[in-house]
């Protein structure tokens, strides 16, 4: 099982290759295979990290266009959805420091969360205690519990538990150590099992 | 030769032939023999013959004239010292050879010989052999080299650098190093020395010093379960992945620590997955920022050329006049046949009307024009007579294929069905 999951990614980093390689020759609209692709799983990523559907588009896009604009710097036997990720992750981060910056009251601390426009709304309602409301809110909970954890640690829960990554990508992603990844990966959950304690 | 004559003797003694006057002549030739250190130069002195005998033996060895010396020496050594008794599976014959064949076996050893006779039926053998030995390995003293694994900061090191936990040094290298001392130590110190093929109870001896330690646990324990989460994500390896395996089963702490970590993933995916939904088509909004003029182009179909060939076949029709001249000169007959056109209720009637003068325009002129045929284009004042057929069902598609123009193709259900292309009045053919 480990052989066909390794085989299924040397096929996808061979498709990507070719892809690429077609891009440098001068076909441009090659590149669309590369963001059908990869586009849902680089904006669940960047959700995961903003929480926000719209500013979650736009941060896909910016990093499938600023892949493309890198592309002379990019070698071919290295991953690349690792590099795409790792333009995605560094973009998302960039908008939520600005967003501190400005001191946004998007997120508020407390349980609220947006609708499917984008809005936010209060979700906590006590006279609908349903199973999609109780799944709205500890979700609401681990992002808020999430949005607590320091920079390097939110990647590494979210590159680990979102896109599934293994310490060898991720590590890759952020230019650290595997054994960094781990441990760091340890805090994370650690700090967030601490911090939801209360909401189960 | 006085030197040449004792070596006899001894020989003669050292095997039990020597007559009653060799042994008084060999001890006389030994007080005055140079070749021998002043305490051995009384060796011979013992009545017991056998204990004279073994003095022999050792006698010749010193001088390397003794081709069993091996065996003679561990004769002696074990009657002597009683050294390693009670060592598992520890033989003093062992030890003597592996003692002489690790330090120089092609040479005299004499200060090797001499400091393990000297010091025979004293425990105290094993550091006086461990001196000698650090004598003739002046690059790698044994003391140092255990000195050097066991207990050192180096072994925190790499253990720490192993697991991936270098940033925090404090607390770890202080587990380890109390933990210091494993068996793997020894081993890595006789492989050091290339003692490792050698069956002698060094490792024994230094074991029993340093104790035997699962370094790997005390780590574990000492490093706050950080495996616990690795354990999750299946990267372990092998060996860790058993040791993690046996932790967790006697402990519960860790164990539930484990699934909070499942839950809080499974739950993060899940919100994730829900609240975020689908990405949106994004490619259109790329391709423009990265210069491709039109996103949906498909290499090789030329929209405009159909569009062009379309329009060379069709030519240009004013299709409101050709409707309602149709509208307002045809004659219309109808078959007993046929059944009345169904006309919607919330309907007014000139849409109608309409809809059946582009159905006829659809049937004579459009449909021939645009898929072949050879009926030609009529003009305003002539009267065809209209068949209508019969209708039940319809099935409508929506056409867009230019931003100025709306076709429909409407479509009767049955054998008898017509194909009616609604064409907008903006639309030129």
């Amino acid at each position: 099982m480990a052989e066909a999951s390794q085989e299924a990614k040397d096929r996808s980093r061979e498709e990507d290759v070719e892809m690429l390689t077609a891009v440098r020759n001068g076909d441009a609209t090659a590149y669309r295979g590369l963001v059908e692709k990869y586009q849902q799983r680089v904006y669940s990523m960047v959700y995961g990290v903003l929480r926000n559907r719209e500013d979650a588009r736009d941060v896909t896009q910016d990093a499938f266009v600023k892949a493309y604009n890198h592309l002379d710097s990019f070698r071919l036997e290295s991953s690349f959805y690792t590099w795409l990720y790792r333009i995605a992750m560094n973009l998302a981060i960039d908008v939520t420091r600005k967003r501190k910056r400005r001191k946004t009251t998007e997120f508020d601390e407390t349980i609220a969360n947006r609708d499917e426009t984008g809005d936010i709304s209060d979700m906590h309602r006590a006279d609908s205690p349903s199973k999609e409301l109780e799944r709205k809110r500890l979700y609401a909970a681990i992002m808020d519990a999430i949005s607590k954890l320091p920079e390097d640690q939110q990647q590494v829960i979210l590159l680990r538990e979102l896109e599934g990554l293994s310490y060898r990508e991720i590590s890759e992603i952020m230019e650290i150590p595997e054994g960094t990844v781990m441990s760091r990966l340890f805090y994370a959950r650690k700090k967030l099992q601490k911090l939801l304690a209360h909401t189960r | 030769m006085p030197g040449q004559q004792l070596e006899q003797l001894l020989i003669r003694i050292r095997d039990g032939e020597a007559h009653d006057g060799a042994l008084e002549q060999a001890r006389t030739l030994l007080r005055a023999d140079a070749r021998f250190p002043e305490e051995l130069r009384r060796a011979l002195d013992d009545d017991d013959e056998h204990e004279v005998a073994d003095s022999a033996a050792a006698l010749l060895a010193v001088l390397g004239a003794d081709e069993g010396f091996g065996a003679s020496l561990a004769d002696a050594i074990f009657d002597e010292a009683g050294l390693f008794t009670g060592s598992p599976g520890a033989h003093a014959d062992d030890v003597a050879n592996d003692v002489i064949a690790a330090t120089h076996p092609n040479e005299r050893a004499t200060s090797v010989a001499h400091a393990v006779h000297a010091m025979a039926g004293d425990i105290d053998v094993t550091h006086e052999v461990l001196a000698e030995l650090e004598q003739h390995m002046a690059t790698f003293p044994i003391d140092a080299a255990v000195r050097w694994h066991a207990g050192s900061v180096e072994v925190a090191t790499d253990v720490l650098a192993r697991l991936g936990l270098a940033d925090e040094l404090a607390p770890v290298a202080a587990a380890v190093t109390q933990q210091s001392g494993p068996v793997d130590i020894v081993t890595s110190v006789l492989s050091t020395l290339a003692l490792e093929d050698v069956q002698i109870p060094l490792a024994a001896a230094i074991a029993a010093e340093a104790g035997e330690v699962d370094l790997v646990s005390a780590v574990m324990r000492a490093t706050d379960a950080s495996w616990v989460s690795a354990m999750l994500d299946n990267e372990l390896d092998a060996q860790a992945r058993r040791l993690a395996t046996q932790q967790l089963r006697g402990n519960r702490e860790a164990l539930a620590q484990m699934t909070a970590f499942a839950d809080i993933g499974r739950q993060l995916r899940s919100g994730v997955e829900s609240e975020a939904g689908d990405v949106a088509y994004i490619w259109p909004a790329i391709a423009e920022q990265i210069g491709i003029a039109n996103p949906e182009s498909v290499p090789g179909w030329d929209g405009e050329q159909v569009a062009a060939a379309v329009r060379s076949q069709a030519g240009s029709v004013d299709v409101t006049t050709a409707v309602m001249g149709r509208v307002l000169s045809a004659q219309i007959t109808t078959s007993d046949d046929v059944e009345a056109i169904p006309v919607p209720a919330n309907n007014p009637w000139a849409p109608a009307l309409a809809l059946a003068a582009a159905a006829m325009f659809a049937v004579f002129v459009g449909a021939p024009a645009i898929f072949g045929g050879g009926a030609s284009v009529p003009t305003i004042g002539d009267t065809p007579e209209l068949a209508f057929a019969q209708s039940d069902e319809i099935i409508i598609n929506d056409l867009s294929y230019a931003e100025n123009a709306s076709v429909q193709v409407i479509q009767a259900q049955g054998e008898n069905g017509a194909l009616i292309i609604w064409v907008d009045e903006e639309t030129t053919l």
